[in-house]
């Protein structure tokens, strides 16, 4: 059970604002996706909370304590990163040992089963690695961590579908045994949204939604039908996205909404549709 | 002191292990090739040095290791305070490895050939521990020195980068015109200052100056690394 705070964090690269004033809170034992385009600020904030970087303002805290060069607090956390940080030469089977050596409650037995399923030679050098094996590799040695709190950076990159889908199955499994702290960094919203509780929009270093997901997804549908009668029914609403083929158009409205609603839309002769987290992440994001 | 020596067993284990194992085969090639220039060209000797083929791996090592070391620890949770340490550690065990290497071949190729070591043409002695302990001392410094460089040029910007990989080669002609104004005192006060600083002398050759100083020049400049790893960011991320 750890909690991570991010209070006020903000960091530049030169003139670059990567994270400005970001105040978040990690609760324990809930799954969280961290979702942003290229360059919102989710690898910088990942990076900060596992001390690879300083934040220039704003501190991380881990359980009540500073997350900045402190070993116990950094004991918690396993992070797989998008980038390798194992020598190129070692061997996947030494990445386990490794990962044991540093870390005592690494559980070498569920790594080597998770090779086993997804097929990952532990003979094989990083080096050999297929960049899909590469992202296996990397996510098994989280995912046997056994640290309270595992953060993923793009993990399904280079992984093929049944990979991905086998992924979200062993997390779901592993987790609803051993609940803890997950984060999930990914573009590859609509696959990850089945396990995720609650969801954090960066954009543009700043953070632009931080609820549950269901929540989310129940604010937020889309309208379709004949172009001014959707515009009748939208007029006042909290638009988020509209899309127009000829006489016809959508709107994704983000905005609570009840039987009357309904009732309206139906009068309208319209037609209503859940809004998909993939879907409402990009029309958020283009607002 | 858990996690400090178990970064220095890493560092031996997955990164300094194939270069030491390189370092004995270069040992033993020149041991070889020592022996058989000696014996073809029937000569006494001298031949080569060992401890120059120690030092230039030393140099080279503290070059290569620390970001891929670097990158590695800090992922697995480990402070910069306590990487420091262990990286201290590594390169004193390094060191020590380097000049034990050197004086094993050393004895060997005395008995093979007229090898010819730097410590024994600079102070005269051909003392074992004296070797040891001096090869072990610069082994060490150079090591800090090549760690310290990679930093340097690590935690620094692009346009820095450049002046650093640039910097000697401009440097050194301007060092030697200034030389050439000045009627050659600025080598020859230099000379004097290194030749004190390591304990070389004509009347007095003493190699224990030479390893204080060392160790010394070791220890200022691993206060500096600290001070630049202190705030070092993992890059490539």
């Amino acid at each position: 059970m750890s909690k991570i705070e991010i209070k006020n964090v903000s960091k530049n690269f030169g003139s670059t604002k990567a994270l400005k004033n970001v105040s978040l809170t990690f609760e324990p034992d809930k799954i969280y996706g961290l979702l942003g385009r290229n360059g919102a600020g989710k690898t910088t904030l990942i990076n900060i909370i596992t001390n690879k970087m300083f934040a220039d303002a704003g501190e991380v805290l881990i359980d009540g304590e500073p997350a900045e060069e402190n070993d116990r607090a950094q004991a918690k956390i396993s992070c797989m990163t998008e980038k390798n940080v194992h020598p190129w030469v070692m061997k996947v089977k030494d990445g386990f040992r490794w990962a044991c050596e540093f870390n005592s409650s690494f559980d070498t037995r569920y790594a080597y089963s998770l090779a086993h399923k997804f097929n990952l030679d532990t003979d094989l050098t990083i080096k050999s690695l297929s960049s899909g094996y590469h992202s296996v590799f990397k996510l098994i040695l989280t995912l046997a961590s056994g640290l309270p709190v595992i953060i993923f950076d793009e993990p399904v990159l280079g992984l093929d579908a049944a990979y991905r889908e086998l992924l979200y199955r062993e997390l779901i499994a592993y987790y609803s045994e051993h609940p803890k702290t997950v984060v999930i960094a990914t573009h590859l919203i609509d696959e990850a949204a089945k396990v995720l509780e609650q969801v954090v929009v960066l954009k543009n270093g700043e953070v632009l939604l931080a609820k549950p997901v269901e929540s989310v997804l129940r604010s937020a549908y889309s309208v379709s039908g004949d172009g001014s009668r959707v515009d009748t029914y939208t007029r006042g609403k909290n638009i988020i996205r509209e899309e127009t083929i000829g006489k016809f158009k959508v709107a994704t409205v983000y905005q609570e909404h009840d039987d009357s609603d309904k009732a309206r839309i139906e009068e309208l002769g319209l037609e209503i549709t859940p809004a998909g987290l993939q879907e409402l992440f990009i029309s958020l994001i283009d607002s | 002191m858990g996690n400090i020596l178990k970064v220095a067993k890493f560092n031996f284990i997955t990164l300094f292990n194939r270069q030491i194992l390189i370092c004995s085969a270069i040992l033993l090639l020149h041991l070889l090739i020592s022996a058989a220039v000696i014996r073809l060209a029937n000569t006494e000797g001298p031949a080569g040095s060992n401890d120059v083929i120690v030092m230039c791996f030393a140099l080279i090592m503290g070059l290569v290791y620390f970001p891929l070391s670097f990158k590695y620890i800090l992922s697995q949770g480990i402070s910069r305070k306590r990487f420091f340490l262990a990286m201290c550690l590594s390169f004193t065990f390094l060191a020590a490895i380097f000049a034990l290497l050197s004086a094993i071949f050393y004895v060997i190729n005395l008995k093979i050939a007229n090898v010819w070591m730097v410590y024994e043409t600079a102070y005269g002695d051909r003392s074992i521990p004296g070797m040891v302990v001096w090869v072990f001392s610069v082994s060490l410094f150079l090591g800090v020195l090549g760690w310290f460089i990679r930093l340097i040029y690590y935690v620094s910007g692009r346009n820095m980068q450049i002046f650093i990989a640039v910097a000697p080669f401009i440097l050194a002609p301007v060092l030697l015109f200034l030389n050439i104004l000045a009627d050659g005192t600025i080598f020859s006060a230099t000379g004097r200052f290194l030749g004190k600083v390591i304990g070389y002398s004509t009347t007095n050759p003493n190699p224990y100056i030479g390893v204080a100083s060392m160790v010394a020049a070791a220890v200022i400049l691993s206060g500096l690394v600290f001070l630049l790893l202190r705030r070092a960011q993992i890059k490539d991320q």
